[in-house]
């Protein structure tokens, strides 16, 4: 179940970084609500979901982020992904959510944008 | 259950199709295979209502006998189990005879065209993951452009997912998965039988910001589904089995 695995990683007091493996399914998506619930209600207003190595998103991973991503806005804060494979965007496309979503194409720009430089 | 005419076996397909039953047939047939018949004629009169389980044993059953170099032969096949066949496209790979005559309707069972595609599995997130590798490696084989391949399993994912969280289907059934291509497109047909569930009939609308609003967590694979697919195609209740066709079209 390594390809499934969510890592969490603190930048900050206000930043985190969540990173998804090369699957972000129905095996995982519940699990990726909860790591994203739990840092909102620590105080991570910005959530960087840094999906560089995810080689597949279903719908229920596409529904981890819209489901959750009001929490930080209403928040003052967002989530971001960043370093989206060309694959990933391709659906995001599909289902009309690139506008709506905040997409940064790496890490640093994610970073810089959460008010954060690295 | 089974009796020997010349090099030729005739045996009853079961129809139940518990787990018990399957592991019992399959055990009979790699028994008969042992034997190396040139042919099983599989007694097919008994199967009245088809299940997708069922399917999903005949051409496993057949996909061991062609290993073992032994033909397959339907008989007294129903208007239903036909009809179902044709509609996967699996009808040409059995032998069809009447019982009366004993004579064969067709003469020899087409070799399957290597840009076929047939697999089942049962609707566990295990299996899903298995198929949808097996599936995925044909697609590979078929050197498609690596974003055709990634759409395609992503439909194969979203139905296959369903079947898992809303068809109400044991563990021990089969869903039957077959693929064609030609030089236009490639059509998927998943067959199964568990609720009736007609994906045509839901919408395909998703307004971003009133499901982000809403923290909108489900129904997006329906929403999937419709736009990656070209056409889709719901043949259900018939023969109580939920048929689903949907085809891309290469660009």
């Amino acid at each position: 179940m390594e390809d499934k695995k969510i890592s969490k990683t603190a930048v900050n007091d206000t930043t985190v970084i969540v990173k998804p493996f090369k699957t972000l399914d129905n095996n995982n998506a519940h699990e990726m609500v909860d790591i994203i619930t739990a840092v909102q209600e620590e105080g991570y207003k910005m959530i960087i979901v840094d999906m560089s190595d995810l080689e597949f998103l279903s719908s229920a991973g596409v529904g981890s982020i819209l489901g959750t991503i009001e929490n930080s806005r209403e928040a003052g804060g967002d989530i971001i992904l960043c370093s989206v494979p060309d694959s990933i965007n391709h659906i995001l496309e599909v289902l009309d959510l690139t506008d709506y979503l905040t997409i940064r194409e790496s890490k640093d720009m994610a970073l810089n944008l959460a008010g954060t430089a690295n | 259950m089974q009796n020997k005419t010349t090099n030729r076996y005739k045996i009853i397909f079961p129809s139940d199709y518990s787990e018990a039953t399957r592991t019992g047939f399959l055990k009979e047939i790699g028994t008969l295979l042992l034997e190396k018949p040139k042919l099983i004629s599989l007694d097919c009169s008994s199967l009245k209502n088809i299940v997708s389980s069922q399917i999903g044993l005949l051409w496993e059953m057949r996909r061991r006998c062609r290993k073992a170099g032994t033909g397959v032969e339907l008989l007294s096949p129903s208007s239903g189990l036909i009809c179902v066949l044709k509609v996967l496209d699996l009808y040409d790979q059995f032998q069809y005879v009447d019982e009366a005559t004993f004579k064969p309707r067709e003469k020899t069972a087409k070799v399957i065209p290597t840009k076929n595609y047939a697999d089942e599995f049962t609707p566990d997130a295990e299996s899903i993951d298995k198929a949808q590798s097996g599936f995925v490696r044909f697609l590979e084989s078929l050197n498609l452009h690596h974003m055709t391949i990634f759409e395609l399993q992503t439909i194969f994912y979203e139905v296959a997912t369903n079947f898992r969280l809303h068809s109400g289907m044991q563990l021990s059934e089969f869903v039957v998965f077959t693929a064609r291509t030609n030089d236009k497109k490639i059509a998927l047909a998943f067959t199964d039988s568990g609720k009736l569930f007609d994906i045509t009939k839901y919408p395909i609308d998703l307004n971003p910001e009133i499901a982000g609003k809403n923290k909108k967590r489900r129904g997006f694979g329906i929403v999937l589904i419709h736009r990656l697919a070209d056409k889709i195609e719901y043949i259900g209740g018939k023969f109580g089995l939920n048929i689903l066709v949907l085809e891309k079209r290469w660009k």
